[in-house]
């Protein structure tokens, strides 16, 4: 027979699991999470074009190279080294034709995403070069920062905590690479409750060891089934040890438009 | 017996000591000329840990290079200086990309540095191209030479060459599964892309040509290396910069002390973010000081090994010579010989048994390294590429020093055997 106090004891502990199990309940599925995010920052599935301009810098680059000097601003010396390009990005489905059109120099260059491949094709070559996501692009940026931004195809993630950033209540996820072409091994991402927007990313080695720091807002919007959705505006991706070597992506004119699936084929860069 | 075990000794120490003295020249030309690292190496400082990751910061500018060349040009120890520029990027085939290491090179010295004598003897093996020519003798806008491994990893087994008569082709729609497997996908051509990162942090490509395949005769560095000119890099790189200045000085021997001047002479100049090495420097070769110990260490073995054995059947026979000589021994004490002094004649001996041995095993040595040298036997030595013909040159210092140090271990081991022998009463040696 169960004393008085044991029922207490019991009463008490299920009034206080209560509401976790209902907290619990109430976390969604990671995975419809990272879709919501995801459509923040990739737009809709069956066409989106936009464009984004990469700023950054980097410190300890002492002087201008060539380049720079004919084409870009030039640093002096001890300066901290800046670098802007502009790019066009087209997308559909799980592909991305990426167009620089500015500094002049990069002017033509083009980058193919097909899933997780990556092609660099310029004016003079033969053949396009495929390449990798985690490559720096520019500054701080990867590659795989400018279009290839499916976390819920690319990674596996669980929810671990629940925080505040940038004033709102946001799930703290963990996610892991499901391959390992992935543009970063893991990454701790915070995504808002309320909209579901990812708000601020730390991109990790296989280690845990943190490699970049990104954040997030969202500024733009997009028309899409009737509705306006929010659509990233700016990125900042830092580098996780010196903060003065940083990058901007600003996104601008993102609008969803039905693309051709034949200009996302590698055979047809060189042509 | 003492004469043979010196004959022995002498001629397994010399041919050891040929056998390092090969490798010795070998590396020193390949370190100095054929790898571009020059006697002496300029570089920025903490270039070596940081350039790969900061070029910009850790590389030498136009004006750092003028300030060098200043102090360098018309010094009568330099014979010439060539400026090099490292760099990594992929290079493609169109359907698949390698990670590479290129060594842009200065082209204007690259006839001086293959007409080196030194070159020429101690490392024609590794001037041979497994195919095509010098990229520095094409008229291709962007030629460079792939090394073994980075050739066989993008399946590029065409170079310029191969197109003298027929065009190359290329194949509208790239099969790169058929590729992959090594099946002929009608893409018979010596193009390659090459994709890196400008020192101003931007992406770049060249299209190039492969004008050769090469052996780095090193077996790491075969699987990734890009050899090309200096301007072709230059313009990859979008910069006027170089990694690294090197000296090549008229003798080798003086490395050392030219760096330690030069980087003073620097200094001087209001230079003093560089540091120059010499080409003996473990920072700048540690293969050539890695492989180099072994082969010293090796050598300190054998030259202990075979002193020991030597000594010890000196020691040996003597003894038993001075045994059977007791008598007469004995008598030269009675008629008023010192102790000093029969044993200064005993020592007398072993020089002249010494030096007949020393003579014959300087014979008997030219006559073995002749034989191996000619036998062109073939080796893999760790942490090469290919196959070495096994040698042994001992040179005329090598024979002599190893002569020397026999003479002098036997005489001491005569003399002081027989002091010790000749220390007994005279009456127990004229027993």
């Amino acid at each position: 027979m169960m004393s008085i106090k044991n029922y207490a004891v019991a009463a008490v502990t299920i009034f206080i699991a209560l509401p976790m199990v209902a907290v619990a309940q109430q976390r969604p599925e990671p995975k419809g999470i990272l879709e919501n995010a995801d459509r923040a920052r990739s737009g809709v599935r069956n066409g989106m074009t936009w464009e984004v301009e990469i700023s950054t810098s980097e410190k300890g680059a002492k002087k201008p190279a060539v380049s720079d000097a004919k084409t870009e601003k030039k640093s002096d010396a001890n300066a901290t080294l800046g670098t802007k390009s502009t790019y066009h990005v087209k997308t559909y489905e799980d592909s991305a034709l990426v167009e620089a059109l500015s500094p002049s120099r990069s002017k033509g260059e083009v980058m193919l995403f097909q899933t997780r491949a990556i092609w660099f094709f310029k004016p003079g070559l033969k053949r396009p070069v495929s390449y990798s996501a985690r490559q720096k692009l520019s500054g701080q940026a990867s590659n795989g920062d400018i279009a290839s931004t499916y976390y819920s195809r690319d990674y596996e993630g669980k929810i671990v905590e629940e925080a505040i950033e940038q004033g709102k209540d946001c799930w703290v996820m963990e996610l892991k690479s499901k391959s390992d072409d992935t543009t970063y091994d893991r990454i701790k991402y915070w995504v808002s409750k309320k909209d579901q927007l990812g708000m601020k990313a730390i991109f990790m080695t296989p280690e845990g060891e943190p490699l970049k720091v990104a954040t997030f807002e969202y500024g733009n919007k997009i028309s899409h089934g009737g509705k306006s959705l929010d659509f990233i505006k700016t990125v900042k991706i830092e580098d996780a040890r010196n903060k003065e070597d940083y990058s901007i992506l600003n996104y601008s004119n993102p609008k969803p438009e039905v693309q051709s699936p034949s200009i996302f084929n590698v055979n047809n860069m060189i042509r | 017996m003492t004469a043979l075990c010196i004959i022995m000794g002498y001629t397994g120490l010399a041919l050891v000591s040929g056998y390092n003295e090969r490798w010795e020249n070998t590396l020193t030309a390949s370190t100095v000329y054929l790898n571009h690292g020059g006697s002496v190496s300029i570089y920025k400082k903490e270039a070596l840990l940081k350039y790969a990751s900061k070029p910009r910061e850790f590389g030498l500018s136009k004006s750092d290079q003028d300030v060098i060349l200043a102090e360098v040009q018309g010094d009568p120890k330099v014979d010439y200086f060539g400026r090099y520029l490292v760099g990594y990027g992929l290079v493609g085939n169109g359907c698949t990309s390698v990670p590479f290491l290129a060594k842009g090179i200065d082209t204007s010295i690259q006839d001086k540095i293959w007409s080196e004598p030194t070159v020429q003897k101690w490392t024609s093996e590794l001037m041979d191209f497994e195919k095509g020519k010098p990229f520095w003798t094409s008229l291709s806008e962007n030629p460079v030479g792939l090394s073994l491994g980075l050739a066989r990893r993008l399946k590029k087994s065409f170079v310029e060459a191969d197109f003298q008569d027929q065009k190359p082709l290329f194949a509208t729609t790239l099969d790169c599964i058929g590729m992959d497997r090594g099946e002929d996908v009608g893409d018979k051509n010596a193009s390659l892309q090459i994709l890196a990162q400008t020192h101003g942090g931007y992406v770049a490509a060249l299209e190039a040509t492969a004008v050769n395949h090469f052996s780095t005769g090193v077996a790491f560095s075969d699987e990734s290396s890009l050899l090309t000119s200096l301007s072709t890099l230059q313009k990859l790189y979008e910069t006027e910069d170089i990694t690294y200045l090197a000296v090549y000085l008229k003798n080798q021997s003086e490395a050392q002390s030219y760096a330690k001047t030069l980087k003073l002479k620097l200094q001087k100049a209001g230079l003093d973010d560089v540091e120059v090495y010499p080409y003996t420097s473990e920072t700048v070769s540690p293969f050539y000081v890695g492989i180099m110990s072994f082969l010293y260490s090796m050598e300190i073995f054998f030259a202990v090994l075979f002193l020991a054995v030597v000594i010890l059947s000196v020691v040996n026979t003597l003894s038993l010579g001075l045994l059977e000589r007791k008598k007469e021994l004995g008598l030269f004490r009675s008629i008023g010989f010192s102790p000093n002094r029969v044993a200064f004649m005993i020592m007398c001996e072993g020089f002249v048994l010494a030096v007949l041995s020393v003579a014959l095993g300087v014979l008997l040595t030219q006559l073995l390294a002749g034989l191996i040298n000619s036998l062109n036997i073939r080796f893999r030595p760790v942490g090469f590429s290919g196959t070495s013909k096994l040698m042994s040159t001992p040179g005329t210092w090598t024979l002599t020093w190893i002569g020397l140090v026999f003479l002098f271990s036997v005489v001491i081991t005569s003399y002081v055997s027989a002091k010790k022998f000749l220390g007994r009463n005279l009456r127990s040696l004229l027993e």
